[in-house]
């Protein structure tokens, strides 16, 4: 094949590969066609760099706000920094609908703190009896018609207090000292407690029930 | 061809394809985000490298995370909240208090023309960001027509394909053909303001 021929075989599939992936960003590729175009953007870097391109795009027509420049290799930070992190495949516990990204010292860390709380009864719904959720309370001390605040700060953690977190509510959480929130499930059946990662050692220290600020929840 | 895949569709393969490990859809995730969310950052952060860092720790979180995601909500919406917790968490551990209120998803990249950004940016920055909307801008003006109109039903108007294509009363492959070539004639103009390996090559 001479070169000529080649380079224009190339082209042709450049376009072929761009095409669908403007598509793509668009919701109109056919299923089958996306699974194989995403496997071609592994071995076509352009068509990562495109993808992006194509985005920046849509959302400077559509007015929308956005942020540029960015650092040359964001994404690629992010991506180095999870492999220097050992962050493993997540795992979903399928039927929970519960998941957790095990990697590292945090699976130890995760089953011994887990492993130290008690569950409380759960009923046929559910939701631990006679035990107050953050979610509940939330719920109880804010207006009827307005949204949770994404913005609630928990109290340290206190030992012996166990209580479970309304899911709804946790991404709604933070930890005042830049600790990492974590649902986690003890059990099939029970509700959904959260974990939390201290920011300096990055390992689970302490199962939260932490209550939530009784003047944030207010707020 | 088969039943078209919708964005909501591709954001649902792309996230259960990462939770079966391919880093290369969570790439995609990120490349599609990045800008979005570190736009809903900065209205939280001052600094422009600060404001990256964040948005970085996000998606890091959000992989981290992304078993817990059961596709309940759009996946923009479950990583927007990581990203505003992840920015007050950071201006927290700074010894800083984080604003009271929040900005719904909808309205944090549309509100106040962006005039935070501008803020946020250093001079440098806010020259070239100016560029490049200006370029998107001055080429999609001087596509042909067909495309002008094909890229503005799709992208000012949100068509469909399908309308698209009857509107301009040609057939479906000739609109996503149309759309293409209009994408890619601005993001060769593109090109050398956003750089070649990551989508920008700006510090």
């Amino acid at each position: 094949m001479s070169d000529q021929t080649n380079q224009i075989l190339i082209a042709g599939r450049a376009e072929q590969f761009g095409e669908q992936l403007s598509a793509l960003v668009d919701g109109e590729l056919a299923h089958d066609q996306v699974r194989f175009l995403l496997r071609s953007v592994e071995a076509e870097s352009d068509l990562a760099r495109r993808w992006s391109s194509y985005h920046v795009i849509s959302a400077t027509l559509r007015r929308e706000v956005v942020a540029l420049p960015l650092r040359a290799d964001f994404s690629k930070a992010i991506l180095g920094r999870l492999e220097a992190d050992g962050a493993g495949v997540p795992v979903v516990r399928r039927g929970q609908g519960a998941v957790r990204w095990l990697g590292g010292g945090a699976i130890a860390a995760a089953v011994a703190v887990v492993a130290l709380v008690v569950s409380g009864p759960v009923r046929e719904s559910g939701t631990p009896a006679a035990s107050p959720t953050i979610g509940s309370m939330v719920a109880q001390s804010a207006p009827a018609t307005r949204m949770p605040s994404p913005y609630l700060p928990l109290l340290a953690p206190q030992k012996g207090r166990v209580m479970p977190v309304d899911e709804t509510v946790l991404s709604n959480l933070y930890s005042p000292d830049g600790g990492l929130l974590q649902r986690d499930y003890l059990s099939q059946g029970t509700e959904p407690y959260v974990l939390y990662v201290n920011p300096q050692t990055r390992r689970v220290e302490n199962q939260t029930p932490f209550p939530v600020q009784s003047g944030a929840a207010q707020k | 061809m088969g039943e078209s895949m919708g964005e909501a569709d591709l954001d649902r393969a792309l996230v259960e394809r990462v939770q079966k490990g391919d880093r290369r859809a969570f790439d995609l995730l990120i490349r599609k985000y990045q800008h979005k969310l570190v736009s809903v950052i900065s209205r939280y952060i001052n600094d422009w490298s600060e404001c990256q860092d964040v948005a970085q720790e996000t998606f890091i979180r959000a992989y981290r995370a992304i078993g817990n995601f059961r596709g309940d909500s759009q996946f923009y919406t479950w990583i927007y909240k990581i990203a505003i917790n992840t920015a007050k968490n950071h201006l927290v551990s700074q010894g800083r208090r984080p604003p009271k209120d929040d900005i719904s998803v909808d309205d944090a990249v549309l509100l106040d023309g962006g005039a935070w950004l501008k803020d946020r940016a250093t001079p440098e920055h806010e020259l070239l960001r100016q560029e490049i909307e200006q370029t998107v801008f001055d080429t999609v003006e001087q596509l042909p027509e067909e495309l002008k109109t094909a890229i503005t039903l799709r992208e000012v108007d949100g068509l469909s394909y399908e309308e698209i294509a009857e509107k301009m009363g040609c057939p479906i492959g000739t609109v996503r053909s149309r759309i293409f070539r209009a994408r890619d004639a601005i993001d060769q103009k593109l090109r050398p303001l956003l750089g070649d390996s990551q989508g920008n090559d700006h510090e």
